[in-house]
């Protein structure tokens, strides 16, 4: 359908649209034109990605004179190829009803693992080694070889794709990582370097959260994207730990003990290259002193890698002169790898400011701040000297300089500690010492800066007010939608006590106690044999998941259990999980029923959709904190409370609420379906936890369902179940408030400007 | 039925199996139905049930199910691949209101009834006085039964099938019956009360079943319903009896060559 939004013609792929939509693609609109950043909290399965795309595309045809770009970030590949998937729908209705005028280019873009074609590069088991495969076949000096002496190997598609030229262009349509890899194979050139050229010419662009807040890897691909471009975080509401992990690093004994193995290498190297092509050497000698850190303009292969800290923060300076020769700068990093070695040798734990970290780096091994600013730099332009292809090798030297380059540069919002053992197991040494970044606000700068509007968005963002102080910026527009529904199909629980009125938690002192436990294996006993096909269990921890069926086995609740329905459970392996899944899945639509154990940190809680029978019903036992006890978390504590006046206790519950948040939101993916969400733990009944939830979920707690004991709950979820087995009607036309509205519902809505009294 | 007892878990497959057992041997021109009454939620079977799920639709048995605790997904498949209806009783009148809608037969669906020639007896009613050894009990009895047409034994009761020549015996009212059940009338249009219709489209001002006037108060043209095939119109009283009791529009009927060849 079609409809206008002010002065926007929107093209809606679909014949019909939920009111919540429309008010989402509202304010979005404003948000444009205001040519600001905005904050949107839209609930699981109402169609926001399509909202989303529809919008942006039809604003950008109705502006011709100001071509907008849309780069639009997900968190996992799967995400990728269904945003994908909707913009093709969308892309050949705008065609249909606008003619050839309205042809976008739109592209994914992902990792070397996900794109090559090359059967012999893709055949290496991970990653690291894909791009160390690609590297060895296509770096610039291995290609300048190859040119005399035919019998190196060197990639086909990417010695066509160079032929080629400037003719290697992707006509206009919608590429899927599929799409680009079939073309890739028809054509002959490799779609990977063909997708990264592109991006540039495209008009959506869509890829993952690293591409533009990690800078190791933004400095690469982002760099050049222009300004006029509309940036959308999707499920963004862990941006923040997203942002924080991209600037931190972590040294071990097995780094250090690697990085000693590189330096050798490269000492080797060294040698041999000065025996045999001493000019080289010389070569990137002059450079450094004229001033050029880096090569300039280097060709696309060989840029692997750019600076981990932020663009603005890389000092354009010359590089100082105690390391531009090869042999000094690999001295420098032996008496650096020496000293961090002496400080993971502690007893006690550490925590230290990055200031003091650099002075006492002065003191004890003699390099300054200056220097270490220019390690990775440094680094770089010497693999690249030596002509080094195998990258995987080398990582841990790189994690060293990305290290130092990172605590030379930043002196506030980091932390660097060192832990001797890990403290759930204090017997084994496992020395570590973490450079940790607390301020997110850091990695997200240069992207709000930069880019014309930011919209961030997710089914709980919840409490809407704290990302804007937690990311450092100001929204134009913070709203937060509910579900318009016909019937209530979402019915949360909070029960706080068993059937023998024993309040139940999996606080820290009340987890060992024997009554606790049993209750939480009488609920699930008394729900499995209540509630069809399939329910979903998160646990707050792995360990707490171990100890609590190890529990129930004992006391023999388990088999019980495992009469009514089928028991599986995550594991930390990916493999095992994913088998585990695909059996669930069989045995709920077999008629077997089946339970799911999961932790609600874990991979299953961040992708994985329960929809329809697949999730009947979700528990949540207890209330999933981090780990308290952590230094890292402390630290990160500290300095919110220090820089933002965020009180510790306000943030925790902040966080584990959002996380129990996004568990539960995985049973609801479409308006038709229905589901059922308990929230075990007597915790969650006390105002401040419960008002953290998204309002969509808040809506549907009626007072009736706080408070319950396990039998109060049993006599809910059996009526809920009943009533929603009934045949009922989707646009809820009959009972006069509409949740589907068709085009003449919708101009009706507009001219009586219902919109705002409905939200 | 005192003597039934079960143990163990529900099993769904099993159930279907059996029923496609008892159910193949009908002739293909029978309808073939079950109705599940289903209280478990969850159903432990020995072998793959969508198999057996595909082999009841190609048996062409239409298989329905009304669940007495929740919607269970399987139930809801398998009701939607044979064609049948799912429902979940609230309550004990509920479950009374859902079993009682499946008694009457639901309407034929065209691919399957292919038309067929049926070899059946009419059986003729015996004399009060006749004396005869009746098939079904296996003892004397003196007269109230039919005598089979072609081996001329006694049947106590019709429709049935005869125990020694296997004739089909049914009555006439009884094959009417079902015939109004397989192929129902269709629903009759509204028509709308503007006055330009009575003066166009030679609106008669009589309903054609009850010959009473359609015109209320004041000549105004009161609510009325017109059939789509022989355009004949009739009061709404007249259109409940011809759909409830009377399976039969006598507009068409009273139509010596009639268009209307077939309902079907």
């Amino acid at each position: 359908m079609k409809f206008q939004i002010e002065d926007v013609t929107v093209y809606f792929p679909y014949d019909n649209i939920y009111p919540e939509q429309y008010a989402y693609m509202l304010e979005l609109k404003r948000a444009l034109d205001a040519k600001g950043h905005c904050l949107l909290e839209m609930p699981t399965g109402t169609g926001k990605t399509i909202a989303l795309l529809s919008l942006i595309t039809s604003y950008v045809l109705s502006k011709p004179h100001a071509p907008l770009k849309l780069l639009y970030c997900t968190r996992t590949v799967h995400e990728m190829e269904k945003t994908l998937a909707e913009l093709k729908l969308l892309h050949e209705y705008q065609i249909r009803h606008l003619g050839p005028a309205a042809k976008i280019l739109a592209l994914g873009l992902s990792s070397r693992k996900n794109l090559c074609v090359n059967p012999r590069v893709l055949a290496a088991e991970n990653r690291d080694s894909v791009d160390a495969g690609c590297r060895k076949l296509t770096a610039s000096w291995v290609r300048a070889l190859a040119a005399e002496n035919p019998s190196v190997r060197t990639c086909e598609f990417f010695e066509q794709y160079e032929r080629a030229g400037s003719a290697a262009v992707l006509p206009p349509g919608v590429y899927t990582l599929q799409d680009l890899r079939i073309f890739g194979k028809e054509k002959g050139w490799c779609p990977y370097y063909l997708a990264r050229h592109m991006v540039q010419f495209a008009n959506v662009v869509v890829y993952s959260y690293q591409y533009l807040l990690d800078p190791k890897v933004a400095g690469i691909i982002s760099k050049e994207m222009q300004k006029e471009s509309v940036v959308v975080f999707d499920e963004a509401h862990n941006i923040d730990n997203v942002c924080i992990e991209a600037l931190s690093v972590s040294v071990r004994r097995q780094t250090i003990e690697g990085a000693r193995r590189n330096l050798h290498r490269m000492s080797q190297e060294i040698d041999k290259f000065k025996a045999t092509d001493a000019g080289r050497l010389r070569a990137e000698y002059n450079r450094l002193v004229e001033g050029l850190a880096l090569r300039g303009d280097l060709p696309a292969t060989d840029a692997w890698l750019a600076n981990p800290a932020l663009p603005d923060d890389i000092l354009k300076e010359a590089v100082p002169g105690n390391i531009r020769r090869a042999e000094h700068f690999l001295q420098v990093l032996r008496r650096l790898v020496q000293y961090l070695e002496g400080r993971l040798d502690t007893e006690n734990v550490e925590k230290e400011g990055p200031v003091a970290f650099v002075t006492s780096i002065l003191n004890h091994a003699g390099i300054d701040q200056k220097t270490l600013k220019f390690c990775f730099d440094r680094l770089h332009s010497l693999m690249m000297t030596l002509e080094i292809t195998d990258t995987d090798e080398f990582l841990h030297i790189q994690t060293i300089c990305d290290f130092a380059t990172l605590v030379g540069t930043y002196a506030r919002g980091f932390s660097i500690i060192i832990e001797p053992f890990d403290e759930r197991m204090p017997h084994i040494p496992d020395p570590v010492l973490q450079l940790c970044c607390h301020d997110a606000s850091l990695a997200i700068r240069p992207v709000f800066e930069r880019f014309q509007s930011v919209v961030i968005t997710s089914g709980t963002l919840s409490p809407i007010d704290l990302y804007p102080r937690l990311l450092n910026f100001n929204p134009v527009v913070s709203r937060s939608f509910t579900m318009s529904l016909t019937r209530d199909c979402i019915c949360p629980m909070v029960l706080t006590r068993g059937s023998d009125q024993l309040p139940v938690s999996t606080k820290f002192d009340m987890r060992s106690d024997l009554g606790v436990v049993r209750n939480y294996g009488r609920l699930l006993l008394e729900m499995a044999s209540v509630v069809p096909d399939g329910i979903v269990c998160f646990f707050v921890s792995y360990s707490y998941m171990d100890g609590i069926v190890n529990t129930w086995n004992e006391t023999g609740i388990l088999k019980e259990i495992m009469q009514h329905k089928l028991v599986f459970i995550e594991t930390q392996d990916v493999v095992e999980t994913t088998l585990a899944l695909d059996n669930y899945r069989k045995a709920c639509d077999c008629g077997r029923g089946a339970i799911f154990f999961s932790v609600a940190r874990g991979k299953v809680a961040e992708g994985i959709d329960f929809d329809r029978h697949y999730g009947r019903l979700v528990i949540m036992f207890g209330v999933p904190f981090q780990y308290t006890l952590s230094k890292i978390l402390l630290a990160r504590l500290e300095y919110l409370r220090d820089t933002f006046q965020i009180k510790e206790g306000d943030f925790l519950t902040f966080d584990a609420l959002r996380q129990a948040a996004q568990c539960v939101g995985r049973v609801i993916r479409s308006k038709a379906d229905y589901g059922m969400m308990i929230f075990a733990d007597k915790r969650y009944s006390r105002h401040d936890k419960r008002s953290k939830l998204p309002s969509w979920i808040l809506s549907h707690l009626h007072d009736a369902h706080l408070n319950l004991s396990t039998d109060m709950a049993l006599h809910t979820a059996r009526e809920f179940l009943r009533k929603m087995a009934q045949p009922y009607d989707k646009t809820g036309g009959s009972t006069g408030r509409k949740t589907l509205l068709s085009q003449e519902d919708l101009e009706k809505m507009v001219e009586g400007s219902l919109v705002d009294s409905l939200f | 039925m005192g003597k039934l007892e079960c143990s163990g878990d529900a099993s769904l497959q099993n159930a279907l199996e059996l029923v496609l057992g008892y159910l193949n041997q009908i002739p293909s021109y029978g309808h073939r139905e079950v109705l599940i009454l289903y209280s478990a939620l969850s159903t432990c079977d020995p072998g793959d049930l969508m198999e057996t799920i595909q082999k009841c639709k190609k048996s062409k048995i239409r298989c329905s199910v009304i669940g007495l605790a929740a919607e269970m997904f399987i139930c809801k498949h398998l009701s939607q691949e044979t064609g049948g209806t799912y429902a979940v009783a609230l309550d004990e009148s509920h479950l009374k209101e859902l079993v009682l809608e499946h008694a009457p037969p639901p309407p034929a669906i065209a691919e399957y009834a292919t038309a067929n020639l049926i070899k059946m007896g009419f059986p003729q009613r015996a004399a009060e006085s006749a004396v005869a050894i009746c098939t079904c009990h296996e003892e004397a009895r003196i007269g109230g039964g039919y005598t089979c047409p072609r081996c001329k034994v006694r049947v106590c009761e019709l429709p049935t099938e005869c125990r020694i020549c296997g004739l089909t015996l049914i009555s006439s009212p009884h094959l009417a019956r079902s015939y109004h059940h397989l192929f129902p009338i269709v629903p009759f249009d509204e028509v709308s009360q503007t006055p330009q219709n009575v003066s166009s489209h030679g609106f008669s001002s009589d309903c054609f079943g009850c010959q009473q006037s359609l015109l209320s108060q004041g000549n105004k043209p009161g609510l009325s319903v017109t059939c789509p095939k022989c355009k004949q119109h009739f009061c709404l009283d007249c259109d409940i009896y011809i759909h409830e009791s009377l399976h039969n529009c006598p507009g068409c009927e009273s139509f010596r060559h009639s268009n209307s060849t077939a309902t079907r």
